[in-house]
C-alpha cells in the first residue's frame, strides 16, 4: 500500500474531532424519577470515572466515513501492479510533465512499492532528455530508495525513452525486470528497445500549451515563431501575450478547437535580450503556458586568469562559451576575448572587452584598501544581475573596501561593504566582485553560476566583439534562466509530451474508498429514517417509567 | 357488600367493575384484634348463641333459649350453646400521595386501586375504615372512621379523583399519629413507595403489637425495580426537583439493583422489628389477578374470591 498524496493522511487527525463532537452531543436527557436517593447512594459509592465514548453505531459509521474519505484523499494504491520478489531496474520519468500536480508523488510512491517488493539487486534510471543511471546493482535497495528521495522532476521537457531503456538494460542483470514509470504522455519505445513494463501515473488533464517557440534571424531582423496547441476535449480560448525585456509589446486572442494548433510570428526589436511568451490558458498544467527565450550569444570568448575552480566551472558551463585558461602574466590583450576574468591581482594593462575582476588585491589599478572582512548580503538590488536570485543571508568572505569610480553602480551590498560594483570604462564594461567566491558558501548556491552567467552576458554586451546571431543560426529557447540547469538548453516541447492521454496509472483504491464512504452515508441515512419512524411511534413521556415500560 | 346493595359505577374511575366488587366483598383483611363494637366479623368472645360453635356449662342468668337440651339429656350437667360475637375492626388506610407516587402513572393508579380494594372489603364486613392521605391533602377529611355502603362509595370516588400533593416532607410519624389517636387498636395499612419515609422506625413504634397490626404495602413501578436507562441522563427528583447528571450503563444499573435490594432488606428488617408485615407489590401486577391472590397467599387476606 502506498499513497499518492501522503499529506492527505493528516485528515485522519479529524477522527478525534468526530469523537469529541459525539461526546458533546451526549447531552444528558432530563428524566423525572420518583426519588434521587437510590441514585445518590450510587454516585457516592462509585468513584468518578472518565466519560467513556459509547461505541454507538452512529459514531462508528461517522468514523468509518471520515477514515474512508481521508484515505481516499491520500490516493492509496494497491500492490496489484507489482510482481513480488524480482530484480528490477526502475526507469523513472522526471521530465517536466511529471510536475503536473500529483504525478510525481504518485510515481515515487509506486517506485517505493516496487523497490519494497523487489528482491536481489535493484537499479534506478532517471529519465529526462538526458537519462542517467542513479543507482545500479544495489543489493538491499537502500541506495535506490535514497536516490529516489533525492530525485525531483525536472523543468526540462522531453524524455529520451530509448536511451533510458538502453541504460536500464545495460545495468540490469539477466532476468531482471525493467519498469518504466511515467505519465500518460510518455511515448512508445522504438522497435528493438529492451522489453519493459510500463506503469502510468496521473490522469489526463485539460491542457493548452505552447508546443513550439523559436527565435530566428530572418529578413534583416529577429523573428519569433510560436505554436499554441490544444490538448483539451473542447474548444478553448486563450490569450497569447508577448513580452520583450519585461514589457508587453503584443498579444493575440486564440480560439483553439480540440487538437488544433495555431502558429504566430512576431518581428522583434534587434536589441531584444529576453523574450517571454505567456499563454493565459488557466489550465491544469501551467508549466507549458509560458516560455522564455533568449537569443544565444554565440561564441562568447572568455579568458580566465588566476585560480578559482568554482569560477572556472561556472564559466565553462555557460552555453556556447569558449573558455581559455591563462596565467596572470600571459593573458591575451588582443581582440579575441570578449570577456576577461581576473582572479586576484587586477591587470595594470587590461585587455579590451568586458572585464570581470574577482577578489581584487591592493596594488593594482583599483583603489583597494583595508583588511579583508566578512559581510552579510543585505541588498541584492533590483538590477538584472541579482534579480530573482536567492542571496538572502549569504555571508561573503574576503571583502575589501574599494573606492568606486564615478558612475559605478552597486549591484550587491552587504552590511559592511559593497560586494559587486559595475561601471562602463573606456575599454569596455567593468565589474568587480570584491570578495572571495571560493569561500563563504556562495559557490554552493545555484545563484552563483547564474550570477556569473548574467555578469558575463552584461560584460559581453558592452564588449568590442560580440557577434550577433547570424541568419538561420539555431537559437536556444529555454525556461527562465533562474530555473534551469545552465547546461540544460531546452530542445523544445514535443507535442506528444503535453498531449493528455486518458490512461490512469496504477490501481488506485480511492474510488473504492469513496464508494465505501458513500455507502456508509446511505446506511446512516436509512438508519436515521428508521429512527425517525420509531420516534414517531414512541409514546410520550420524559418520565422514567414511560421510557422503560 | 354484605347485605348492601350494589354500587353501580362506584369504582369506574379505578377500573373496578361490579364483579370485582362482589369478589372483594367475599374477602376480608385478616386481623388479630377486633373492637368491641358489633360488626360483621366473628370475634373471639363466646356468648350464648343459636349458631353455636361450642358448649359451656350453664351459668345462672344465661338465656334459657340457648340451653342444649339434648346434651343435657346425655350428661349430668346442663350445657349452653355458645357462639362468636360478630364484631367490627378498626382499619386505618394510610396512602402516600406524594409526587414520587404520581410521577409514574401506573404506580399511582395501582396504589389507589389497592387502597380502594382494601377499604371496600373492610367496609363490606362492617369494619370501621379511615383513609388518611399524606402529605396533608387540601381536601383531606379528618381521619375519622366510616362504616357502610355510603362511605364506601364516597371513598371510591375520593380515591378516583385524588391528586398527588407536592410537599417538602413525607414524614410518616405525624400522619400515623393522627390516624390512630384515640383508637382502641386494629389494623394500620400503609401504602407507599417508601422512598422518603426516613422516620419509619419511629412511626411504626407508635402502633405497637398487639394493639395494632401493621401492614406495609410497598408499591414500586417496574422502572424502579429494574430501570432500563442507558446513557447520559439528568435525573430530576419528583419531590424536590433536585437534579443530578450521571451516565447509566450496565454496571450502574446492576449497582442500582443491589442498592434497591439492600433498601428492601432494610425496610423488611424495620417492619419485622415492629411486628409489621411488609409486602412488595410491583405496579405492573394486576390488582385483580395478581395482587389480591398474592395477598391471599400471604394470609393477609382471608376468604374466597
Amino acid at each position: 500500500m502506498s499513497f499518492g498524496y501522503p499529506l492527505a493522511l493528516v485528515l485522519l487527525a479529524g477522527l478525534p474531532i468526530i469523537v469529541w463532537l459525539h461526546l458533546r452531543r451526549r447531552r444528558p436527557r432530563p428524566m423525572r424519577v420518583p426519588s434521587l436517593s437510590p441514585w445518590l447512594s450510587l454516585l457516592a459509592a462509585t468513584p468518578p470515572r472518565r466519560q467513556r465514548v459509547p461505541p454507538t453505531l452512529l459514531l462508528l459509521l461517522h468514523l468509518a466515513v471520515a477514515a474512508s474519505l481521508a484515505l481516499a484523499a491520500a490516493c492509496p494504491r494497491g500492490f496489484g501492479g507489482a510482481d513480488p520478489a524480482r530484480e528490477r531496474v526502475l526507469v523513472l520519468d522526471r521530465s517536466a510533465s511529471m510536475r503536473v500536480a500529483g504525478r510525481w508523488s504518485e510515481a515515487r510512491a509506486l517506485a517505493r512499492d516496487l523497490l519494497a517488493t523487489s528482491s536481489g539487486e535493484v537499479g534506478v534510471v532517471a529519465m529526462d532528455a538526458r537519462p542517467r543511471v542513479l543507482v545500479a546493482g544495489d543489493p538491499d535497495g537502500r541506495a535506490a530508495r535514497a536516490a529516489l528521495e533525492r530525485l525531483a522532476p525536472s523543468i526540462e521537457a522531453g524524455a529520451n525513452l530509448d536511451q533510458a531503456l538502453a541504460l536500464a538494460a545495460a545495468v540490469a542483470r539477466p532476468g531482471a525486470e525493467i519498469v518504466v514509470i511515467g505519465d500518460p504522455g510518455l511515448g512508445r519505445p522504438s522497435a528493438g528497445a529492451p522489453p519493459a513494463r510500463f506503469e502510468r501515473v496521473g490522469s489526463a488533464v485539460d491542457n493548452l500549451g505552447l508546443s513550439d517557440a523559436a527565435l530566428r534571424q530572418a529578413a534583416g531582423g529577429l523573428w519569433l515563431f510560436a505554436r499554441a496547441s490544444s490538448f483539451a476535449d473542447q474548444a478553448r480560448e486563450a490569450r497569447l501575450g508577448l513580452w520583450v525585456d519585461g514589457s508587453e509589446i503584443a498579444s493575440r486572442e486564440l480560439t483553439l478547437a480540440p487538437g488544433e494548433s495555431q502558429d504566430a510570428a512576431w518581428s522583434l526589436p534587434p536589441s531584444a535580450r529576453e523574450v517571454t511568451l505567456a499563454l493565459d490558458a488557466g489550465d491544469a498544467w501551467p508549466d507549458d503556458d509560458r516560455r522564455q527565450l533568449r537569443p544565444e550569444l554565440p561564441g562568447t570568448r572568455i579568458q580566465l586568469a588566476g585560480e578559482s575552480p568554482a569560477l572556472a566551472r561556472a564559466l565553462a558551463a555557460l552555453p556556447g562559451a569558449t573558455l581559455a585558461r591563462v596565467g596572470l602574466g600571459d593573458y591575451r590583450t588582443d581582440a579575441w576575448p570578449q570577456v576577461s576574468v581576473f582572479v586576484g591581482p587586477a591587470p595594470l594593462d587590461p585587455p579590451p572587452g568586458g572585464l570581470l575582476l574577482v577578489r581584487p588585491e591592493p596594488g593594482g589599478p583599483l583603489a583597494i584598501a583595508g583588511e579583508p572582512r566578512n559581510g552579510r548580503v543585505v541588498d541584492a538590488g533590483t538590477g538584472r544581475l541579482a534579480e530573482g536570485l536567492d542571496l538572502s543571508g549569504l555571508n561573503l568572505v574576503g571583502l575589501r573596501a574599494m573606492e568606486a569610480p564615478a558612475g559605478a553602480e552597486v549591484l550587491l551590498q552587504t552590511d559592511s561593504l559593497p560586494a559587486i560594483l559595475a561601471w562602463s570604462g573606456p575599454t569596455g564594461r567593468v565589474m568587480v566582485m570584491a570578495f572571495d567566491p571560493e569561500r563563504g558558501g556562495l559557490m554552493d548556491r545555484l545563484a552563483f553560476p547564474l550570477l556569473v552567467a548574467r555578469a558575463v552576458a552584461w560584460l559581453a554586451e558592452g564588449g568590442t566583439g560580440g557577434a550577433e546571431p547570424s541568419v538561420g543560426e539555431a537559437v536556444a529557447m529555454a525556461p527562465p534562466l533562474a530555473e534551469q540547469d545552465l547546461r540544460g538548453a531546452a530542445e523544445g516541447w514535443p507535442a506528444d509530451r503535453a498531449r493528455p492521454l486518458a490512461v490512469p496509472g496504477g490501481r488506485p483504491l480511492w474510488p473504492w474508498l469513496a464508494g465505501l464512504a458513500l455507502l456508509l452515508l446511505m446506511i446512516e441515512g436509512a438508519w436515521r429514517a428508521g429512527l425517525l419512524g420509531a420516534a414517531r411511534r414512541r409514546t410520550r413521556g420524559e418520565a422514567m417509567g414511560s421510557g422503560a415500560a | 357488600m354484605r347485605g348492601a346493595e350494589s354500587a353501580p359505577g362506584a369504582g369506574a374511575d379505578l377500573a373496578f367493575d361490579e364483579a370485582f366488587l362482589r369478589r372483594l366483598e367475599r374477602m376480608s383483611l385478616r386481623l388479630g384484634r377486633v373492637s368491641q363494637t358489633v360488626g360483621g366479623r366473628p370475634g373471639s368472645r363466646r356468648v350464648p348463641a343459636a349458631d353455636f360453635i361450642d358448649h359451656r356449662p350453664y351459668s345462672p342468668g344465661d338465656d334459657l333459649r340457648h340451653i342444649d337440651w339434648n346434651a343435657a339429656a346425655r350428661h349430668d350437667e346442663v350445657f349452653v350453646k355458645v357462639g362468636r360475637v360478630m364484631q367490627s375492626a378498626d382499619v386505618q388506610l394510610v396512602l402516600d400521595a406524594s409526587l414520587s407516587m404520581a410521577v409514574l402513572p401506573l404506580k399511582w393508579q395501582r396504589a389507589r386501586q389497592l387502597a380502594a380494594a382494601l377499604g371496600w372489603m373492610s367496609l363490606a364486613h362492617g369494619d370501621r375504615v379511615g383513609l388518611t392521605v399524606f402529605p396533608q391533602h387540601p381536601d383531606d377529611a379528618p381521619a375519622g372512621a366510616s362504616r357502610g355502603i355510603g362511605p364506601a362509595r364516597e371513598m371510591l370516588r375520593r380515591l378516583a379523583r385524588l391528586e398527588p400533593v407536592p410537599s417538602e416532607s413525607t414524614a410518616l410519624t405525624p400522619v400515623l399519629e393522627r390516624s390512630i389517636r384515640g383508637r382502641p387498636g386494629g389494623l394500620v395499612v400503609v401504602i407507599s413507595d417508601f422512598w422518603l419515609v426516613d422516620d419509619l422506625d419511629r412511626a411504626l413504634a407508635l402502633a405497637p403489637l398487639p394493639r395494632w397490626n401493621l401492614l406495609l404495602l410497598q408499591v414500586l413501578d417496574p422502572a424502579e425495580l429494574r430501570p432500563e436507562l442507558d446513557g447520559a441522563f439528568e435525573l430530576i427528583d419528583a419531590e424536590s426537583g433536585a437534579r443530578r447528571s450521571l451516565n447509566v450503563d450496565a454496571a450502574m444499573r446492576a449497582a442500582y439493583r443491589q442498592a434497591l435490594l439492600r433498601r428492601l432488606e432494610l425496610l423488611g428488617r424495620v417492619a419485622s422489628r415492629h411486628g409489621a408485615s411488609h409486602s412488595l407489590l410491583p405496579a405492573s401486577w394486576s390488582i385483580e389477578q395478581a395482587i389480591i391472590p398474592y395477598l391471599q397467599r400471604r394470609a393477609i387476606l382471608e376468604g374466597r374470591a
